[in-house]
């Protein structure tokens, strides 16, 4: 598997959904053998199994902390500490338990969509639905940087090891 | 009046929220303990006025662990409802995902809720005593827990489409047949799958010597057991009747109708949980308490019913004359459970009848009233309704597994709480041992899709006057 896609939130949690919408809307349009598209409530520690196998992790989720309606996209490294929690982790902690338990360090991005209705609900606020086809379109148009790209494994721990290339075809 | 009070709140890894209460006298020395379910979640009122056929999905709802006992249980009351047989390969096809979903929430339990406790130590450093702690010393360990789990939740995905609240489970069976391509890949990740579990009983069994104080103290007396079992006896999980043995192991009942559970169980309301109570009632309140679950359903059957898996029971038989009463072997017979859900997941896909493309039976709603039972992997499941001639729900009442075990649970809290607490002084380790009593049940307070922050604990010890004399306290 080279990319794996994980969008998360609570499909009854208003805007908090919009990572598990786009991550069922690009099941739909993503079909390759090489890309698996998952949409979860929350990030539970056995995805450190499936992230392991992959070159590139896509995590997207929604954001509080910018303005509604706006997507961003960071790079995520691994978190090697105050890891406490079984039931949810972050991405940057899913990816430290990939790397402790499994010696692999897939690169990593998260697109965030600020949103700002957490009401229980199924819908999507207005600002927010109207992100969806911004980020739909990044996520795919990574995904086929990615695709073009020359074959990648997932990075080994060893931070002397080079990093690999498949980062750079995001820039 | 008690003197002291001692608040552990929030209960750590169970799922969802709780607290404990500790009463100590003026010499330190425990009167009282007490259980108290904090969160409130009112399903049983939401759901008037929905259809009935919405019920297994909305019901689903009430939790993001076990979703499939909620689906199971109430696709069987609906069923009733209907007053249709349902076709013979969608009950296989529920139990496969029923036996699914009992081995991922066995590993939950086992792996990451509990592990750290056997591993790093009931008395280690709580900053430590976590899966992530588990990962650092025992990485073995913490994979082979996440592989099971992960084994049971791809077969609820590759049946039903998601791991979490699936909608598969439909009133009259299940919506789509399943594949052969599923059915060749679930198989092909069984063997890992068992030699993990078969792996992991072996250690546990090794183990057990280090926890003799545990086990002699963790909710160690004489209850009832109550469950469903199969026609011969046999461990099950989604059929048969309901059988009620006593400590020393005598079958008090046999071949109780489950849709008559009314006849048998009270439910008392005590004012500070929102757990009810329920009872055995020829046994009244609170003496007719009994423990359902993994220890419950071995204590009742008179075999598992496949090879591996009764060889353990036999074993685990053992352990005590009559019925095993320790709640610290819930651990264990948890253990033995994934090895039978396991051999009988294999039994089930090799039986042709599996791929059978006839999953459903259709009707209107035939009868005003429905009760659907099933083991989930924390005990016995009830789910009760009852329709207006639309079909639409007038009156609802379930009864959840964690609930069956609510009087065992507090009186086990006492006993631990008596065995290891001293009130003068308070240790993170004994305290982490009252926790664990409550972890061997494996309480699901269906919270963890909505949990919100981290769980810290922060104990305080005051005194006659509410002064404070002692903070223990772990960081999340």
């Amino acid at each position: 598997m080279a990319v794996l896609i994980l969008g998360y939130g609570n499909p009854l949690g208003g805007d908090d959904a919009v990572g598990w919408h786009a991550a069922e809307t690009l099941a739909s349009l993503i079909r390759h053998p090489a890309v698996r598209v998952q949409a979860c409530h929350q990030l539970t520690p056995e995805l450190a199994a499936e992230a392991s196998q992959a070159a590139i992790v896509i995590f997207l989720d929604a954001a509080a902390d910018q303005p509604p309606g706006t997507v961003h996209c960071r790079r995520v490294l691994p978190e090697r500490s105050g890891m406490l929690f079984t039931h949810q982790l972050s991405p940057a902690a899913l990816l430290g338990l990939t790397e402790r338990l499994y010696g692999r360090r897939p690169e990593a991005v998260l697109f965030s969509v600020g949103a700002h209705r957490f009401t229980e609900g199924a819908v999507l606020s207005s600002q927010v639905r109207n992100a969806l086809p911004a980020l739909l379109d990044q996520v795919c148009e990574l995904v086929r940087r990615v695709l073009a790209a020359p074959a990648q494994s997932p990075s080994p721990k060893d931070p002397q090891e080079p990093e690999a290339d498949i980062f750079s075809v995001m820039h | 009046m008690a003197a002291k009070r001692i608040v552990i709140d929030p209960v750590t890894r169970i799922e969802g929220h709780a607290r404990i209460t500790l009463w100590l006298d003026e010499n330190g020395r425990l009167e009282d303990a007490r259980f108290h379910v904090t969160q409130f979640r009112a399903f049983e009122k939401l759901c008037e006025g929905r259809p009935f056929s919405e019920m297994p999905s909305l019901m689903a709802r009430i939790c993001g662990i076990c979703p499939v006992s909620h689906l199971i249980a109430s696709a069987k009351a609906c069923d009733q409802i209907l007053g249709t047989r349902i076709p013979r390969a969608a009950v296989e096809l529920r139990r496969l995902l029923n036996l699914a979903q009992l081995v991922q929430s066995h590993a939950l339990s086992f792996f990451h809720l509990s592990a750290p406790d056997f591993l790093l130590g009931m008395d280690s450093e709580p900053a430590r005593r976590n899966l992530f702690g588990l990962i650092e010393s025992h990485p073995e360990m913490a994979r082979n827990g996440i592989r099971l789990r992960q084994f049971g939740q791809r077969i609820i995905e590759r049946l039903a489409g998601k791991r979490i609240h699936p909608a598969w489970v439909v009133p009259g069976g299940v919506s789509e047949p399943m594949g052969a391509s599923e059915r060749d890949a679930i198989l092909a990740e069984l063997p890992e799958a068992l030699q993990i579990a078969q792996h992991t009983l072996t250690w546990f069994k090794s183990a057990l010597e280090g926890f003799r104080e545990e086990a002699r103290a963790f909710g160690n007396f004489p209850t009832l057991f109550l469950g469903l079992v199969g026609a011969d006896g046999e461990l099950e999980h989604y059929e048969g009747r309901i059988r009620v043995v006593d400590a020393a192991g005598r079958v008090v009942a046999d071949g109780l109708e489950p849709e008559r559970y009314r006849d048998y169980l009270g439910e008392a309301v005590e004012p500070d949980s929102y757990l009810k109570s329920p009872y055995y009632k020829p046994g009244g309140y609170p003496d007719g308490l009994y423990r359902v679950g993994p220890l419950a359903r071995l204590n009742l059957a008179d075999r598992c019913g496949t090879y591996t898996a009764d060889q353990e029971w036999a074993e685990f038989k053992q352990l005590e004359r009559g019925a095993v009463l320790s709640s610290f072997y819930y651990h264990y017979a948890r253990l033995v459970e994934v090895i039978y859900a396991l051999e009988r997941i294999q039994q089930l896909l090799e039986d042709s009848e599996i791929l059978s493309r006839h999953v459903r039976s259709h009707a209107a709603a035939n009868h005003p009233e429905g009760v659907g039972v099933a083991e989930a992997p924390r005990g016995t499941l009830i789910h009760h309704y009852r329709v207006d001639e639309a079909g639409v729900i007038q009156w609802a009442n379930l009864m959840i597994a964690t609930g069956h075990n609510n009087l065992a649970m507090n009186r086990a809290v006492l006993q631990a709480a008596r065995r290891f607490v001293d009130g003068n002084r308070l240790s993170e380790g004994a305290l982490n041992r009252v926790e664990a009593v409550i972890r061997a049940f494996d309480p699901c307070l269906s919270c963890s899709t909505h949990a919100v922050g981290r769980m810290a604990l922060r104990i305080e010890l005051r005194g006659p006057h509410g002064e404070l004399r002692q903070v223990v306290q772990r960081s999340a």
